[in-house]
C-alpha cells in the first residue's frame, strides 16, 4: 500500500454507454418479445447448466407444475441442490439470474489444486487473489486489492463472516474442509440491496454441504514440500428427518518466501473442529445447528520501524500472532425461502502486536411471499451487535480499549414478471442504520431477458456502501519511515509516516452500471459476459495533514519529521472492464474453460485542505488484465488431468511484473472410494510476488501428494 | 389452478374447497417427486457403463409402481453410447428377465434378491442398499439424495462414475 501513489483520472465515452445499458436491454426484450412467435423451439438443457454461470437449485415444490422433461434434463448436481442462491436470496436458476454469477461446483473444487478457499476462488474470472503475507490475502472484484479493503462480502450458508475490526475477513480464518463444500457462489458487482454494506464489488457465498449428504467417514491427506493438512468428517443420518456430521481439519505451511525461494521464517497452523446438525420436522422446515471451533497460530515477518530514531530504519521481527474463533449457528428455514437465523462468534486475533477480541451476535429473519403470479417479494430484518476489546502495541494502538458497533437493517425486492419467463424486473433496496456511519441505502433496478432459450441478457444500476473499519476509525498506525531521497520524501530527514484513524469517516458508495450476456453457442459450448462501469464517492484516503519535527532529548535539532495522516473520503474515482468467459468440450475427454477480465479504474482527488491526499486503497494494486485457461482432460476411467494456467497483469505500475502460474493435478483413482493425485502450484517460477509489501513475500512453488476416501 | 371466490360459499362448500385443494396440492408434489426421483434415475444411469454390449438400456418397472408414469418419461433418451427403453412389467416376476436397471420402487430390496451380473437395482425403501440393493433413492425432509452399494456395483461388474460416487450421500462397501 503506498500513501504516495499517483493521481490519475480520465473521461471516457464509456460512462455513456454503460449508463445506456438499461435501455438497451429493454429495446432486446422489446423486439424479442414482439418476435415471440418466432422463436426457437425449447432444446434439451445443456450438460451441467452450472459450465457458465452456476447452479439450478430445485426442490419438489419447486418442481412442482415443471415438466419431466426440464428436470431430466438437468444435471445430476443441479437436481441436488437445494440452497437458495446469492444472487437472489431465493431458489433461482444461476443462468436466470441478474447478476455476473459464477459458481464453483463439488466436482471443480474436487479436481482444484487449490489448498484454501482463497486458492479455488483463483479460478473465478474477474477475481483478483493476492497472498500478502502468511496470513493476509486480498480477494477482490473490480479494484480494491487490499487487506484493508472489506469491500466483498463474504458468507458461509449465509451467514455473514464479516469482520469490522482489523480487516473484512481474516481468509486464514476460514478453515471450512474442502471436501465438506457443496459450492461457492461467486457474485461481482454489488450486492447490497440484498446484502446489506460492504457487499460493493461482490458477494462470495460458501455453501456447505447438509449432513445428510455426508454419511460414513470421508479423509483427506495432503503432504507437500511446503504444505501439509488433513480433514476428516463422520456423518449419520439418525432417521428419516435427522442426520448429522463431526468434522474437522488440520493445515500447516512454511508461509511465503523471498525472491530467491528462501523460507522467510513464517510458518503457520491452524485446525478446526466442528458438529452440524440437520432436522427436518416437517416436509416444509429445516432446522440446522452448528457449532465449530478455530485454533491457529504463526509466525510472521514484519518490518518494524527502529525505537531508536538516531539510527532510523526497520528492523525485521517475526511476530508470534493466534487467533481462535467459536462459532454458534441456528437457522430455520421454512419452504427453503423463509428463514429465521441466529448465530453468534466470539473471536480472538492477534496482529502487528496487537490484539482484538470480539463477540458479535446476528440475527435475521425473511420470508419470501407470492401473493399474486406476478410479483415475487423478499423482505427481510436483521440485526447485529458487535463489541470489540482492544489491546494496543507500539505499532498499533487504539484511541478507545473498547467498542460497540450496532447495525439495524431491513430489506424489500420484488421480482416483476413483465413477460412470463422472458423478461422480469427487479426492483428493491436494503436500509440500514449504524452506530458510526449513520443511515445508509442501497437500492437496485435489475432487468432480465430471456430472449430464447439459448440466450439471455441482464442488466442493473445499484448503489452499495462500504462502511469504514473499526481500524480506519480508532487507530494510531506507525505505517513507515521514508528515508530523505526516497520517493515521497524530499525533505533532509527522516518522514515517520503515522496513520490516526477518523472516528468521522463516512461510508464510500458505489453507483454501478452493469450488463450481461450469457448463452450457448452450441451444444457443446456456453458463453457468459458482463460488463460495467462504477462511479465511486467518498473513497477512504490517508490525508497527510501535517508535518512536525521530531526532537529527542539533549539533541538541539530534529532528528526526524512526522508525517500526520489521517483517514478522510477525499477521493472520487470510476472503474469499468468486463469478465468474459468461454466454456466448452475441445473434445469427449478435453473439457476447457478460458476467460479474460479486464479493469481500468482510477481516483481523484477532491479538493481538500490536506497537504497531500492519498488512496487508502489505490486501484493500482489490481491487475488491469488477467487471462485464465482450465482444462480438464479425462485419460481414462481411472486417470485424469488438470492443467490451470493463468496470467496475471502488472500492479503498482510495474513494481510487480506481469506473470503466469501454472497449476497441475493429476488424479489416479484407484477404487471407487479412493483416489490419489500428485498437485503441483506455482510451477513456472521459484517465486512470485502478488502485491507490495513489506517485507516483500512471495509464492512459492509448491507440490504436494493427496489422498482421499470415503469409506 | 383457478380458485373459487369464497363469497358465494357456505362454511360447509368452503372447508370442502380447501380440503380437495390440499389434497390435489398432495397429489401435485407426489407427482413431482416422482418427477425428480426419475430425472436422478437418468442421471444417475447416464454416468454407469452397463457391461452388456446391445445398444438399448432396458429400464423395467412394475406398471403399478408410482414412479413408473414419470419413468416413462425415459424412453428414447440416449444414456451414453445406448439408449433407455422403459419397460413395464405385470409384476416382480417380470424384472428379473433382460432388465439392465430395474426400478423396485417401495419394495424392499431383499424381495427381489441379489441382481445379476450387468444389472442395477435400484429402490427407495429405508436401507434399500444396506439390504443388497445398488442404488437406494432417500427422502430426508422435502429433498430427495440417493445411496449407492458399491459392492453391488463391483458384483454387478458395473463401472459408476467417480462424478456420481462423489454426489452420493451415502458410499456402503
Amino acid at each position: 500500500m503506498s500513501f504516495f501513489s499517483q493521481f490519475r483520472f480520465g473521461r471516457r465515452p464509456l460512462a455513456r454507454t454503460a449508463a445506456c445499458a438499461l435501455a438497451l436491454v429493454g429495446l432486446i426484450a422489446a423486439a424479442s418479445v414482439g418476435a415471440q412467435s418466432l422463436a426457437a423451439p425449447v432444446p434439451a438443457p445443456p450438460k451441467g447448466d452450472n459450465a457458465a454461470a452456476g447452479v439450478a437449485p430445485l426442490t419438489d415444490a419447486d418442481a412442482n407444475g415443471e415438466n419431466g422433461d426440464k428436470l431430466i434434463g438437468m444435471s445430476l448436481e443441479d437436481l441436488l441442490a437445494q440452497e437458495v442462491t446469492s444472487a437472489a436470496k431465493k431458489p433461482q436458476k444461476a443462468s436466470d439470474s441478474a447478476a455476473a454469477i459464477y459458481v464453483i461446483t463439488q466436482e471443480d473444487i474436487r479436481r482444484s489444486s487449490a489448498h484454501t478457499i482463497p486458492d479455488l476462488l483463483r479460478m473465478v474470472p474477474g477475481i483478483d487473489v493476492a497472498d500478502i503475507n502468511n496470513s493476509y490475502v486480498s480477494v477482490s472484484a473490480r479494484g480494491f486489492t487490499s487487506q484493508f479493503a472489506a469491500n466483498m462480502l463474504v458468507m458461509v450458508d449465509g451467514a455473514s463472516t464479516f469482520s469490522s475490526s482489523l480487516s473484512g475477513i481474516f481468509w486464514d480464518q476460514a478453515l471450512v474442509p474442502l471436501q465438506d463444500i457443496e459450492r461457492i457462489e461467486v457474485i461481482r458487482g454489488p450486492g447490497g440491496s440484498l446484502w446489506g454494506s460492504n457487499a460493493v464489488s461482490g458477494i462470495i457465498n460458501i455453501i456447505t454441504k447438509q449432513s445428510v449428504d455426508t454419511q460414513g467417514v470421508r479423509a483427506s491427506i495432503k503432504a507437500g514440500n511446503r504444505q501439509q493438512s488433513a480433514e476428516l468428517s463422520f456423518g449419520h443420518q439418525a432417521g428419516d428427518n435427522l442426520s448429522y456430521r463431526i468434522y474437522g481439519n488440520v493445515r500447516r505451511n512454511d508461509g511465503l518466501v523471498d525472491q530467491s525461494g528462501n523460507s522467510l521464517g513464517s510458518d503457520w497452523l491452524g485446525g478446526l473442529a466442528g458438529i452440524r446438525a440437520d432436522f427436518a420436522p416437517t416436509p416444509n422446515d429445516t432446522v440446522v445447528t452448528q457449532a465449530e471451533l478455530t485454533r491457529g497460530q504463526l509466525h510472521e515477518p514484519e518490518e518494524v520501524i527502529r525505537a531508536n530514531l538516531l539510527n532510523p530504519g526497520y528492523d525485521l521481527v517475526v511476530r508470534d500472532n493466534r487467533f481462535a474463533t467459536q462459532l454458534g449457528l441456528l437457522r430455520w428455514s421454512h419452504k427453503a425461502s423463509d428463514d429465521f437465523d441466529l448465530y453468534f462468534t466470539h473471536s480472538l486475533r492477534t496482529d502487528f502486536g496487537a490484539r482484538v477480541e470480539r463477540s458479535m451476535g446476528d440475527v435475521s429473519i425473511e420470508a419470501h411471499i407470492r401473493a399474486i403470479p406476478t410479483h415475487d417479494l423478499n423482505i427481510g430484518v436483521s440485526g447485529r451487535i458487535a463489541h470489540d476489546l482492544l489491546t494496543g502495541s507500539p505499532v498499533l494502538s487504539f484511541s478507545q480499549k473498547s467498542n460497540t458497533d450496532r447495525w439495524v437493517t431491513a430489506y424489500i425486492q420484488d421480482d416483476i414478471s413483465l413477460v412470463p419467463d422472458r423478461l422480469r424486473l427487479t426492483v428493491g433496496t436494503k436500509v440500514e442504520d449504524n452506530n458510526f456511519t449513520g443511515f445508509e441505502i442501497q437500492p437496485n433496478a435489475r432487468l432480465f431477458l430471456r430472449a430464447n432459450p439459448r440466450l439471455a441478457a441482464w442488466a442493473s444500476i445499484s448503489r452499495a456502501v462500504r462502511t469504514p473499519l473499526l481500524l480506519q476509525r480508532n487507530d494510531n498506525y506507525q505505517y513507515g519511515v521514508l528515508m530523505p531521497g526516497e520517493p515521497g520524501n524530499p525533505a533532509p530527514l527522516p518522514l515517520y509516516q503515522v496513520l490516526a484513524g477518523n472516528p468521522q469517516s463516512k461510508a464510500e458508495n458505489v453507483l454501478a452500471y452493469e450488463l450481461g450476456v450469457r448463452g450457448q453457442i452450441s451444444t457443446h459450448w456456453a458463453f457468459d459476459f458482463s460488463a460495467f462501469y462504477n462511479r465511486y464517492d467518498h473513497l477512504m484516503t490517508a490525508d497527510l495533514t501535517s508535518i512536525t519535527p521530531i526532537f529527542i532529548p539533549n539533541i538541539p535539532f530534529p532528528v526526524g519529521l512526522s508525517g500526520n495522516f489521517t483517514t478522510a473520503n477525499n477521493m472520487k474515482g470510476h472503474g469499468k472492464g468486463f469478465e468474459i468467459l468461454l466454456k466448452g468440450d475441445v473434445t469427449n475427454w478435453w473439457e476447457a474453460e478460458a476467460s479474460w477480465s479486464y479493469l481500468d479504474a482510477t481516483e481523484t482527488a477532491y479538493p481538500s485542505r490536506a497537504i497531500a491526499v492519498a488512496a487508502l486503497i489505490p486501484f493500482d494494486a489490481t491487475p488491469a488484465h488477467q487471462l485464465r485457461l482450465r482444462s480438464r482432460f479425462k485419460l481414462s476411467n481411472s486417470f485424469s488431468m488438470n492443467a490451470d494456467v493463468h496470467y496475471v497483469g502488472a500492479v503498482a505500475h510495474g513494481v510487480i511484473p506481469a506473470h503466469t502460474d501454472l497449476a497441475l493435478r493429476a488424479e489416479y483413482r484407484v477404487t471407487s472410494g479412493m483416489d490419489i493425485s500428485l498437485i503441483g502450484n506455482n510451477l513456472l517460477k521459484k517465486a512470485t510476488a502478488e502485491v507490495t509489501y513489506f517485507p516483500q513475500n512471495y509464492v512459492p512453488r509448491t507440490v504436494a501428494l493427496q489422498l482421499r476416501s470415503r469409506f | 389452478m383457478a380458485m373459487a371466490r369464497p363469497g358465494g360459499m357456505n362454511r360447509r362448500h368452503l372447508i370442502l374447497a380447501i380440503g380437495l385443494a390440499l389434497l390435489g396440492a398432495g397429489e401435485a408434489r407426489a407427482e413431482a417427486g416422482a418427477d425428480l426421483s426419475a430425472a436422478l434415475i437418468y442421471n444417475i444411469i447416464r454416468f454407469v457403463e452397463f457391461p452388456d454390449t446391445s445398444s438399448t438400456l432396458r429400464l423395467c418397472v412394475r406398471q403399478g409402481d408410482q414412479l413408473a408414469n414419470a419413468l416413462r418419461q425415459l424412453n428414447g433418451r440416449p444414456a451414453g453410447r445406448l439408449q433407455v427403453r422403459v419397460v413395464t412389467t405385470e409384476g416382480m416376476e417380470g424384472l428379473h428377465g433382460s432388465c439392465d436397471v430395474v426400478v423396485i420402487g417401495g419394495t424392499p430390496a431383499y424381495s427381489f434378491g441379489r441382481p445379476a451380473a450387468g444389472q442395477m437395482l435400484i429402490g427407495d425403501t429405508e436401507n434399500f442398499v444396506e439390504s443388497g440393493g445398488t442404488v437406494g433413492l432417500i427422502r430426508f425432509g422435502r429433498q430427495t439424495r440417493f445411496a449407492i452399494n458399491a459392492t453391488a456395483v463391483q458384483r454387478s461388474k458395473l463401472r459408476v462414475s467417480s462424478q456420481v460416487m462423489q454426489l452420493a450421500a451415502k458410499v456402503i462397501r
